[in-house]
């Protein structure tokens, strides 16, 4: 059973790598992953973004700047303006003697603790930092274009896991050769699976690769591997759907591309939407995976969430199958 | 090894069949025949009885196993030969060979004996999307030895190749059955059916006709003729008679007494003059 499994799986590969196509789409994300990996801040520097109001003088935009970025801001108003920009600005201003910490909400986690720290520290000046106040916590130092530029080329991978498997049946159809596989002792179930392996496969190599690209080396693989594994489902059904509906790879590429819809839409909305916004993106598995490689990114997973999220893209990748299921059965006889 | 009884088949589900109410037996070590038009019905049979198209009606026996009840171990004593030449492009003659050889419980002959068997030898290592029509043909009935099968389909095995190399593929037929294959043969070509079959059944509108050995159809529904070339007055007159037929009978012994005839054979009816006697129409 296993034997013919792995040879079905095999011979996909070995066909596969002889189609320029299916090659292009097993070099393309990593491809794209070094491209982008190219744009983000080296290693170190800083990313953190202070807008700071004129009033507080000179000596706390001074310190400041020895940590990240500052902006030097004229009113109250005009900070908050800046923070509720995209991107991730911590404001501050004074009320009075009192430090006032300005936040979008959405903000990395902790954001308001480490510069609650950060301010007593510059109050108390003269030593070391203390190191409670972690600078090299991760979430401080990742830039949003290799957090969020992972994340989507994970997404993708999973996408593209099922355009394999998509060419895969294409060809097998277009040649007849389903019909002589049926004609050995391979059974539907060892067939089905077969033709499936490559759509797990080739995303956990992919995002693998993307992410240590993005140089994100210390995340929990073991979670990423679940997440991929969850996610690559709704790739492989995917893929089976449009394997056996396309005649021939140029009409799989066409259906296909109609994926990339909601998976974009998914992470674009996942990315800018405020949180109020987000469960209107709670259909979509491919936010679920957003949200989780998000955590493992930002080093706040937690088995729980993990799980959670895990069980939310099989419940619609489940959903998804059972819609499918009989137009597949139907596909493959 | 094969028995069907009263089998019908619909595509459609509905009342149009492509198979209606077939009933035939096939014993061990024998070479059964599937003769008939094109569209008569063959390739559906053969497509029932190696459980590739569903049971609809009737019952299906293949070496014991109840099509009914489809089990994957059958693949395991049967081989398919296919009509269509349906091989991975992508792959070599021999890496085709090997991947399905990968899928037996059961052992399997080496590709490359296989494909020197028909002559693919050189080729092996050529993509089967380069091959010809006929390659991949043989290919494909190269395919269907690999697990040196008990029972074998054949769906016009030599259909579309050169007369030599037709010649090797029947001469391969032959030899597995003489080793004690059964073999189940389906064709449109009469010079196929009666060299290689025990017995043929003639299958017309999805309907079989009559069962029988190629022999016994001649003598029943064969006239048996005499064709005769005699000179009478200088002139060469060719004539045929029939042995069945008295009076012609005796035409033919007054024409041996005269001694005259220049040439004279027997003449007998090919399968398909038989059967468009039976079935009006002819194999083409
Ligand atoms: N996949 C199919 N869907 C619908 N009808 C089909 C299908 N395959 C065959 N038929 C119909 O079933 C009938 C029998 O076809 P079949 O292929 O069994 O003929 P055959 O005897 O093998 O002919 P040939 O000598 O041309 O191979 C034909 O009328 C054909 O149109
Ligand atoms: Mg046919």
């Amino acid at each position: 059973m296993l034997k013919r499994i792995v040879a079905i799986a095999a011979r996909d590969l070995k066909s596969g790598m002889r189609d320029f196509m299916v090659v292009y789409i097993i070099i393309a994300p990593i491809l794209l992953a070094y491209v982008l990996s190219l744009f983000v801040p080296s290693a170190g520097a800083a990313t953190l973004q202070f807008a700071v109001d004129k009033k507080l003088g000179n000596d706390i935009v001074d310190y400041l700047s020895q940590l990240g970025n500052v902006e030097v801001m004229k009113d109250a108003d005009s900070i908050k303006n800046r923070v509720m920009q995209s991107d991730d600005v911590v404001g501050i201003t004074k009320d009075g003697t009192k430090y006032e910490i300005i936040l979008e909400g959405n903000e990395t986690e902790n954001t308001d603790i480490v510069t609650k720290q950060i301010l007593m520290h510059f109050e108390g000046a003269g030593s070391e930092l203390p190191v409670e106040i972690k600078f090299s916590d991760i979430g401080w130092r990742i830039s949003p274009l290799a957090q969020y530029g992972a994340i989507t080329l994970v997404i993708m991978t999973t996408v593209l896991g099922g355009m394999m498997i998509s060419f895969g049946i294409v060809e097998e159809k277009q040649s007849g050769t389903i019909g002589a596989v049926y004609a050995s002792p391979v059974g539907r179930i060892e067939f089905v699976t077969g033709k499936s392996i490559l759509g797990f496969i080739i995303p956990i190599a992919q995002s693998i690769a993307v992410m240590m690209i993005f140089r994100f080396t210390d995340v929990n693989f073991a979670m990423l591997l679940l997440v991929i594994l969850c996610s690559s489902l709704i790739g492989i059904l995917i893929g089976f759907v449009i394997g056996v509906i396309a005649n021939d790879q140029i009409s799989a590429v066409s259906s296909m591309k109609m994926t990339f819809l909601p998976a974009a839409a998914s992470v674009i909305g996942a990315i800018l939407l405020p949180s109020r916004w987000l469960p209107v993106l709670y259909w979509s598995p491919f936010y679920w995976t957003f949200a989780a490689i998000n955590d493992l990114i930002l080093k706040r997973e937690t088995w729980a969430n993990t799980l959670t999220y895990c069980g939310a893209i099989l419940l619609l990748t489940l959903f998804a199958f059972l819609l499918f299921k009989k137009r597949i059965k139907t596909g493959l006889a | 090894m094969i028995k069907v009884n009263g089998l019908w088949h619909s595509y459609s589900k509905d009342n149009i069949y492509a198979v209606k109410n077939v009933t035939f037996g096939v014993e061990k070590g024998e070479i059964f025949g599937f003769l008939g038009p094109s569209g008569a019905g063959k390739s559906t049979t053969q497509g029932i009885l190696t459980g590739l198209l569903p049971l609809q009606k009737g019952e299906v026996y293949v070496g014991g196993y109840d099509l009914k009840k489809p089990c994957d171990d059958m693949f395991n004593i049967i081989g398919v030969s296919f009509e269509q030449p349906n091989v991975y492009g992508k792959l070599t003659a021999v890496e085709n060979l090997e991947f399905f050889a990968r899928l037996y419980d059961v052992p399997v002959n080496d590709p490359m004996h296989l494909l020197k068997m028909v002559g693919l030898e050189n080729d092996a290592k050529k993509k089967a999307s380069e091959f010809s029509k006929g390659m991949k043909q043989r290919l494909v009935f190269a395919r269907s030895m690999l697990n040196n099968p008990e029972i074998w389909f054949l769906d016009e095995p030599t259909a579309g190749l050169d007369p030599a190399t037709a010649g090797r593929i029947k001469e391969i037929i032959r030899d597995r059955n003489k080793k004690g294959t059964t073999i189940f043969l389906t064709t449109h070509n009469m010079y196929v059916a009666d060299e290689l079959c025990d017995r043929v059944a003639f299958i017309n509108d999805g309907e079989i006709v009559l069962i029988d050995s190629p022999r016994n159809l001649k003598l029943k529904y064969g006239d048996r003729l005499v064709e005769v070339e005699y000179r009478e007055e200088g002139e060469l007159i060719k004539e045929t008679f029939s042995i069945t037929d008295d009076n012609e009978r005796q035409k033919l012994t007054r024409l041996i007494a005269s001694g005259n005839i220049e040439t004279m054979h027997t003449k007998e009816a090919t399968l398909e003059e038989i059967f468009i006697k039976v079935t009006g129409r002819g194999l083409k």
